[in-house]
């Protein structure tokens, strides 16, 4: 087994769900390839105390880097999907069927998917997040106000 | 912005928490991936330069950050990584950030006349060579900041970040220029060209102002600047120069009270002190008793304020040409 095999087999279902969330199913697989890839080959990889955050970091960059190169042009990545998926929670009525509730997703910003992934999916606390994201925990605190708020309006219960 | 009440912030959490398990469902599988990635290139060799170039210039039509950030390193060596410094006059109200190493500067003002309470900044920088094949093609500066002005009690009333590259390829150069007329904008209702403007005795195009929640503009400072600004309410106002060079942007809030300036943030060039255009073309003359930092600043191993002596003129820190600038 090679050394990008071993980084999947150990780390490549965590990074997969962070990607998804950042960048949405059909180009999160893209994205943790693209990061496994560039990051092993990384002088910067080898140094990092947790190399697992270190990727955790340049998904975000990543991301980051393709909301801003693709702008409105990749803000559907959730509705077609979500829609056509077997088995996906859409068809059941979940939060993901919810027009508004994708529309308010694709208005997160990468860094906000990032802290709203890792509160409410890895339930760590700011200050671990901020560890994770090299970010201040004032940061996370922000990002995920700033999250609360956005996704709030677009659930339905606390519409006004 | 607040949630009225617990109950209501615990349902919002166990709703933002199934969206999330929602999302992660759908996540591919590690065989998805495993199936078809590339195959690993030897970090630094032939194979990886080649995947290098292929790749970059079949994205050269992208025209986006993400290829010189993110794929196109070949080998990259960290030069420096500082924490940085941020350094605020109270009397004059600038504020400069700076690495310990000297790489460039960021300063900018905060008006205290739009009541703006504190100012908070999160800033980074790290700079490392390319190399290609035993050839140094040039050194690049990455610096991601945050910038938060808060008013009063309302968090998040401006975010800013930015970037700062300092790419030597004609391949990079292509991309920054061709970069600096794309200004990709989410949320933008209204992107025009304004003329030209002299600042800082520089005439300069001015260049778009934009008037919704979230914008995005890329610039050229020495190199490359690209600037993210997401105002919460507010507008944009970037000045460019002839040469590409980011001379200068302004934030303004969008209160009640009509556009009013809140901070504006000039680029220094690299050694080169750039003035600040106060609002009302004057500094303040009486400190903000609220100006202060508090748990929410963070900006590595230091912060700390000026105080200048009463009537006493503030100068602006220079930042010294470092070997890789």
């Amino acid at each position: 087994m090679n050394f990008i095999d071993e980084v999947y087999e150990a780390h490549g279902a965590e990074l997969l769900r962070h990607a998804t969330v950042l960048v949405g199913p059909a180009d999160a697989a893209d994205l943790v390839s693209d990061v496994v890839v560039a990051g092993i080959s990384d002088r910067k990889w080898a140094a990092a105390n947790n190399p697992i955050a270190y990727l955790h970091r340049s998904l975000l960059n990543a991301a980051r880097m393709r909301h801003r190169a693709n702008g409105r042009r990749n803000t559907r990545e959730w509705n077609s999907f979500a829609l056509h998926q077997q088995g996906s929670t859409s068809r059941d009525g979940g939060l993901l069927g919810d027009p508004e509730v994708l529309q308010a997703i694709e208005g997160l910003s990468p860094q906000q998917r990032a802290v709203i992934y890792f509160t409410y999916w890895e339930d760590l606390r700011p200050a671990e997040i901020a560890k994770i994201l090299g970010i201040g925990e004032g940061s996370v605190k922000k990002h995920l106000a700033r999250a609360r708020k956005n996704l709030k309006e677009a659930l339905h219960e606390f519409k006004h | 912005m607040n949630l009225s009440t617990e109950p209501e912030k615990d349902y919002l959490d166990d709703r933002l928490r199934q969206l999330v398990e929602e999302m992660v469902a759908n996540a591919p599988s590690v065989d998805e991936v495993t199936a078809y990635h590339p195959p690993p290139s030897a970090p630094g060799g032939r194979n990886g330069k080649h995947w290098w170039v292929a790749l970059a210039a079949a994205s050269l039509i992208l025209v986006t950050i993400a290829v010189i950030g993110s794929l196109a390193r070949p080998q990259v060596a960290t030069v420096a990584t500082e924490p940085s410094t941020l350094r605020i006059d109270e009397q004059t109200y600038r504020w400069t950030a700076s690495t310990a190493d000297g790489l460039p500067q960021f300063e900018g003002v905060v008006d205290p006349q739009a009541g703006k309470a504190r100012v908070t900044i999160q800033f980074e920088m790290e700079s490392w060579e390319v190399i290609d094949d035993g050839e140094t093609l040039g050194s690049r500066y990455e610096g991601n900041g945050e910038l938060f002005a808060i008013d009063g009690d309302d968090l998040d009333q401006f975010v800013g970040r930015w970037f700062v590259l300092e790419p030597r390829s004609e391949f990079e150069s292509f991309l920054a220029v061709d970069e600096m007329k794309t200004l990709d904008a989410f949320e933008v209702d209204v992107w025009e060209d304004l003329g030209t403007a002299t600042v800082n005795g520089v005439e300069t195009q001015h260049l778009r102002t934009v008037n919704k929640a979230a914008a995005e503009v890329n610039g050229v400072l020495d190199g490359f600047v690209s600037f993210f600004a997401i105002p919460w309410d507010g507008a944009l106002d970037v000045w460019v120069r002839d040469d590409g060079a980011l001379a200068q942007i302004v934030l303004f809030s969008d209160d009640r009270a009509g556009r009013q300036e809140t901070m504006s943030m000039s680029f220094l060039e690299y050694g080169v002190p750039v003035e600040i255009a106060w609002p009302d073309g004057a500094p303040p003359t009486q400190r903000s008793p609220t100006l202060a930092f508090d748990e929410e600043t963070e900006l590595g191993e230091t912060t700390s304020t000026t105080t200048a002596e009463p009537g006493s003129t503030t100068t602006t820190s220079t930042a010294a040409p470092t070997a890789n600038g």
